[in-house]
């Protein structure tokens, strides 16, 4: 199949961008998604504006203790970009998880968060993180958090003509470490774990861990988190936490994991993570 | 469009779900091409939205017209003529249409070619500098790099910029760079090779190691046996060797078939009307206008289809049938100027369709009150056009079983695993007046063109088929296929050359594969453990065609007096099975020494032990030119450290990662048969040897000349190969079963020995003269000895007991290939097979759901072939013997190398877990559900 024909438009602006959105253009970012899309005509959009001319989309940049990254810094600038490698670990080290190096030459992290895959690996992270999201509209930006912004699979809350300006994510000293199972031809996840952990006077004062894969939506495991907060860290403590990871989830079913696999998966990846998460934490 | 106030979500319209069904779902090999295309057909089409774009390709500044709607390698193949950049998916999954984009490794085909403006390529045809090869290139060529080639440009590109990146990568930065390319020759470990020795840090890989069969030392030859470059690697790193797809005629259509969303229905009506009338659409035909049987597609008792056969078959298989009994099958084709016209036309064919009830499982299908396929029901009928299963028998099992002291039954079961060739199917048929040339991916052009010819009911001499290169064989490529049928058709009806392509999907559903087994065993042994009775019943589903025997190889592998064997082929609505390497054996051998080797186990003996005490022998049902399995075993044990890898006691390690081995063992025909060859000397001292070869991706082109050099007495450079073209080749076997080296190549040596006694009468030529010496060779092995080649494997296992993740740790493969002709292309099919037989092992399968008779996983991604990061280091070890047949003493590699695979694995994997897996593939979820 072939696309259908449609008009295309690369502007350097952010605010012409915006401009065509709101009169029913779709973006396109790095196209790892749509353009496969458009060919099976899952998508057929009439108008694409073409996101990749504008350079004020296109940063990665400290300011006031958070990292801010541009809608269109692809998979591999985050993966690779000494500031995010090393005041947001978590963040590099899920980018270098994500498919195959020509999918993170291409794919942004604008595109994969809008696009909302539920086996898409950044929302683990921005779940851990707290991450916040600032959309862009005819009437101007707004900011929601992670937890927020994914409402179910491929459901974000981005309004019609509204898109993702920027993704904010902390400056991090916690441990950390994103644990995947991969689908391994493409390398989607069937369930990712992102695991952050704060430890001082030998206890966990910190935990937070994004949950993707497993369900329709990514989400954060906050019971689990709870177990392991005031615990020692211990390899029993971090089990007894792991297990509550998938508790009363609607685990997704399809032809690459059963939802009971999926879950069981979701428990001991939660393990790894925190495992490693701990061994790295002060 | 959107209110602050509205704060919906958007909601889209698809599921994940649909997302991944459709993932490859009818994509088509790219649109349009135009750029050199004769007049008449333009660049872009003038009421499609376009534009002109500049960008830098291979260094040259380039001003271009592209349609917004073109994918950046449709610009590249079609509009520039770079055809060095393949697809393989065109939806992301394969990269084998990689590219640099300002120096990052990109899938072209997954990118809009506007994208590129002001943007910098670089295709596999810019890496070579001024008439010499990249030192990359120069590597790829040296490791033996390509096997058929399709995959290659891919991993040139990508391997490429890792190293422009870093100069000095490691194996494992290579491997994680090049992971998103895909090769089904699955060639991984010479990529990785290859790549490291550019990058200057080659770390030693296990390659072969050689030992001679039975003591006695195989007597050096001058050519043959010595490591040896291909004679076309330089063509397939360049991206200059020309495969069918990149093929143009001036003038020439593009088709595109219409095929059932159906498992089973009858179509009522088909309007082609509204087809026709649009503007571009030169042909349309469906069954009703496109009428040809096509022979080789349903076959009595299937096998190799001739005039026989084609008397009895009484269940005919047309181009177009109606019923339509699986999805994926043509129902029309249409030929349009363009692909998208094609595509557009076939959106406007209506076919009203009565859907009918339909069956999936063989064992089913067979049952009182079953849908049924054909009249005469579902089992399928036999070589003499009986309604009989494959029936196999020795002594009287009875008798047997009641001699007895154990008698052990169990039930496995193998999954549909597809060929999953790189290259998609395509076929370009041109006819000149009567005379028909077919431009198609075949092993076989020999028996294509005498299938085209009997189908299409002209004469022999009037049709010529041509594969100069193909991306991958596996099976099912000796013989012509629908496309080409229905692509000569479009093409006499439109009066001009047509070009049929075939999107991944359509390749997966439309072709075929492995046939899914059911397999019941019952064995009987003494109290010392001897084999005493051997039983098996067993079920394949065929698809709703025969079109190939759907035998169940392996009881032939025990030395056992009372044997029966009964296999019945079935008819279901599942795509068609067919032969992929080695057709009815790595099912067959999985299910048979799983079975055995949970025999070994209850009777606490070492399966090793066991297999030797149970393995065919020489003397024993057949006498063999050369008996080496022993050795195979021996030595195997020996290097593989079988004493301290097995556990006695299985599945004992602590975990969460336990440990274990496996073995299994193969012997496989290497019969000797007939074939052809001319060889030719002119006055100059250059001899060329005709064979009727394509060379699949196993090296055959190289093999023939080796044979050819060592034979005349000359050297490989002195010799040109002329193959892949029925009209300057004569009658070749085809590439399946393993036989071309044997049967060509025994051919070859023939024809050479022929030259050189009319050298030695007449002299070298003079002038003009060529001296030809054409063979139709057929040689036989007297005393009815048997002829075969053998093997045995040997895996380590880690299986994660959390997880259910099984990992290889150590691999061992010891072959008896008989003389090993070129030890670099012998290695790279020993590994490849290996490769392959992991993967069915433990993940492939071609998934249906059975409530709609839908197929879930018709793509690379869903199939779940290897990947680089699947793959683990292989030692392959060489018995060498010569026993005096095949060229030589050339045996059987390329199947042979998958056929134990799969059992060894499950073997392992007992070991290592102390569960016995009975169902393939032996997925996470199935070792973990077993551990639960
Ligand atoms: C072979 C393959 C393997 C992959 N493996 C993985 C993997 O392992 N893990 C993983 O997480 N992902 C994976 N992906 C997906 C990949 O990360 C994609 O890049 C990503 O999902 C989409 O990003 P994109 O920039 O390509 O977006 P596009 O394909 O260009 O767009 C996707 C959707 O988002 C919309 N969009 C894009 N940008 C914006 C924006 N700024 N604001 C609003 N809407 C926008 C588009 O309109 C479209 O609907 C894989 C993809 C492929 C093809
Ligand atoms: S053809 Fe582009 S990735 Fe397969
Ligand atoms: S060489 Fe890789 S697919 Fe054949």
């Amino acid at each position: 199949m072939f696309p259908q024909t449609f008009d295309y438009t690369a502007p350097t602006t952010l605010d012409e961008a915006v401009k065509l959105l709101g009169g029913g253009a779709k973006a396109l970012a790095g196209g790892m998604s749509l353009i496969p899309m458009m060919k099976l005509r899952l998508a057929s959009p009439e108008h694409l504006v073409d996101l990749g001319r504008i350079k004020e989309l296109n940063y990665i940049r400290e300011e006031s203790g958070a990292l801010h990254i541009g809608a269109t810094a692809t998979h591999y600038a985050v993966e690779s970009s000494p500031l995010v490698r090393t005041k947001c670990p978590l963040l590099a080290e899920t980018a270098a998880a994500i498919g195959d190096v020509q999918v993170r030459n291409m794919g942004t992290l604008g595109g994969a968060v809008a696009h909302a895959d539920p086996s898409a690996d950044y929302p683990a992270a921005l779940q851990a993180l707290e991450a916040k999201i600032v959309l862009r509209g005819a009437g101007g930006d707004r900011t929601v958090s992670a937890a927020e912004f994914f409402v179910d699979a491929f459901t974000t809350v981005l309004n019609e003509g509204e898109m993702v300006r920027e993704v904010i994510v902390p400056v991090d000293t916690s441990g950390v470490s994103y644990q995947k199972v991969p689908q391994p031809a493409s390398g989607f996840a069937m369930v990712g774990i992102a695991a952050r952990v704060k430890k001082a006077g030998g206890k966990v004062t910190e935990a937070r861990i994004g949950v993707t894969g497993l369900t329709n939506s990514s989400f954060r495991a906050t019971a689990a988190e709870k177990a392991l907060e005031g615990t020692n860290g211990s390899a029993a403590d971090i089990q007894k936490a792991a297990a509550l990871v998938a508790q009363g989830s609607d685990a997704n079913s399809d032809i690459h994991a059963s939802a009971d696999y999926r879950k069981h998966l979701a428990v001991v990846y939660t393990g790894r993570a925190l495992i490693a998460a701990m061994g790295r934490a002060q | 469009m959107s209110s602050k106030k509205d704060r919906r979500p958007t909601k889209r319209p698809i599921s994940r779900r649909t997302f991944l069904e459709g993932t490859g779902a009818v994509l088509v090999a790219a649109p349009v091409l135009q750029g050199q295309s004769p007049a008449g057909s333009p660049g872009v089409s003038a009421d499609v939205s376009h534009r002109t774009i500049r960008l830098t390709v291979n260094g040259l500044a380039r001003s271009i017209e592209v349609e917004d709607r073109w994918t950046l390698v449709e610009a590249l193949r079609d509009h520039m003529r770079l055809t060095g950049t393949k697809i393989g998916c065109d939806r992301g999954e394969c990269g084998a249409c990689t590219v640099l984009v300002d120096g990052k490794p990109m899938y072209s085909c997954s990118q809009l070619a506007v994208w590129m403006d002001g943007r910098s390529i670089q295709t596999v045809e810019g890496l070579e500098k001024s008439g010499k090869l990249d030192s990359l290139q120069q590597a790829f060529i040296e490791h033996d790099a390509p096997q058929c080639g399709f995959c290659t440009s891919g991993q040139l590109m990508s391997a490429k910029a890792a190293l422009t990146k870093n100069p000095r990568a490691s194996r494992d930065q290579l491997r994680a760079a090049m992971t998103g390319n895909l090769c089904r020759c699955s060639n991984y470990h010479r990529y990785i090779e290859a790549a490291s020795a550019a990058a200057g840090t080659p770390t030693v890989t296990p390659g072969a190691a050689f030992y001679d069969g039975n003591g006695t030392p195989v007597a050096k030859l001058k050519t043959v046996g010595r490591t040896t470059t291909r004679i076309d690697a330089k063509q397939r790193v360049t991206g200059k060797a020309t495969y069918s797809g990149d093929i143009q005629l001036p003038g020439m259509l593009y088709a595109r078939a219409l095929r059932s969303p159906h498992p089973h229905a009858r179509i009522k009506s088909i309007d082609t009307s509204k087809a026709i009338a649009l503007p571009g659409v030169k042909a349309v035909i469906t069954h009703e206008n496109g009428k040809a049987v096509w022979g080789a597609g349903s076959i009595a008792g299937g096998r190799q289809y001739n005039e026989e056969v084609k008397k009895i078959t009484t269940q005919k298989r047309y181009a177009f049938n109606n019923p339509v009994r699986c999805v994926g099958e043509p129902v029309a084709a249409v030929a349009a100027v363009n692909r998208h016209v094609a595509e557009e036309a076939l959106a406007l064919i209506k076919v009203d369709y009565e859907v009918l009830p339909f069956v999936m499982d063989p064992e089913e299908a067979l049952k009182p009150g079953a849908v049924k396929i054909w009249p005469e029901g579902n089992l399928s009928p036999d070589v003499r056009n009986e309604l009989k299963p494959i029936t196999e028998k020795r002594g009287n099992v009875e008798e047997g079983f009641r001699a007895s002291e154990r008698i052990f039954e169990d039930r496995y079961t193998t999954a549909f695993e597809h060929n999953a060739q790189m290259e998609p199917r395509v076929s370009l048929a041109h006819w000149e007046g009567d005379k028909l040339t077919v431009y198609t991916p075949t092993g076989g052009i020999a028996n294509c063109r005498n299938d085209m010819a009997r189908d299409l009911g002209i004469p022999m001499a009037n049709v010529r088929v041509v594969c100069q290169y193909m991306g991958g064989n596996f099976g099912n490529k000796n013989q012509n296929q629908d496309a080409d049928l229905i692509a000569a058709m479009l093409a006499k009806q439109a009066g001009a050359p047509v070009k049929l392509e075939l999107s991944r999907k359509e390749d997966f559903l439309g072709m075929h594969g492995r046939w899914p087994t059911t397999q019941y065993y019952k064995v009987g042994v003494s109290g010392s453990g001897e084999l005493r009775a051997l039983q098996l019943r067993g079920y394949s589903g065929m698809g709703p065609y025969r079109k190939n025997s759907g035998a169940i190889g392996g009881v032939e592998l025990y030395h056992c007096e009372h044997v029966e064997a009964r296999v019945h082929p079935v008819y279901t609505n599942k795509t068609t099975s067919g032969n992929f390497r080695g057709p009815e054996f790595p099912q067959g051998f999985y299910g048979i020494q799983s079975m055995m080797d949970d025999v070994a186990y209850k009777l606490k003996t070492d399966p090793v032990e066991f297999v030797r005490k149970n393995m065919v022998r020489d003397g024993g049902e057949a006498s063999y030119t050369n008996y080496t399995l022993e050795e195979c075993i021996r030595r195997g044990t020996e290097v593989f450290e079988w004493t301290k890898r097995w556990r006695k006691d299985p599945g004992s390690d602590a975990g969460p990662i336990k440990r274990g081995a496996g073995v299994a063992f193969v012997a496989f025909r290497a019969a000797v048969g007939r074939s052809s060859a001319i060889c030719k000397v002119d006055a100059k001292g250059h001899y060329a040897v005709h064979v009727g070869v394509t060379d699949v991706g196993t090296g055959a082109k190289t093999t023939m000349g080796l044979i050819a050099a060592e034979a005349l007495g000359v050297p490989l450079s002195q010799v040109d190969v002329v193959w892949g073209d029925t009209s300057s080749c004569p009658y070749s076997v085809g590439e399946s079963g393993s036989r071309t080296t044997i049967m060509t190549g025994h051919a070859v040596v023939e024809a050479a020995q022929g030259l050189k006694k009319q050298i030695a009468e007449k002299g070298m030529p003079k002038g003009s003269d060529v001296w030809t010496s054409s063979v139709d060779a057929n040689p036989t092995i007297p005393g009815g000895k048997v002829r075969n080649s053998f093997g045995a494997h040997f895996v380590e296992v880690e299986a994660d007991t959390e997880t259910g993740r099984v990992r290889i740790s150590k691999y061992v493969a010891v072959h008896d290939s008989g003389r090993i002709m070129n030890p670099l292309t012998a290695v790279s099919q020993i590994r490849g097979g290996v490769i392959m037989g992991i993967g069915m092992a433990l993940h492939e399968e071609l998934r249906y759901d059975y409530r709609n008779g839908q197929p879930l996983t018709p793509g690379y991604y869903g199939q779940r072939v290897a990947t680089h990061m699947d793959v683990p280091e292989i030692d392959v070890i060489f018995i060498e013997n010569d026993d005096g047949y095949g060229p030589f003493g050339a045996k059987s590699i390329g199947e042979a190398s998958k056929l134990p695979a799969v059992a060894a694995v499950a073997n392992a994997i007992f070991n290592a877990t102390g569960r016995r897996m009975k169902d393939l593939p032996i997925r996470k979820s199935r070792v973990l559900d077993a551990l639960a």
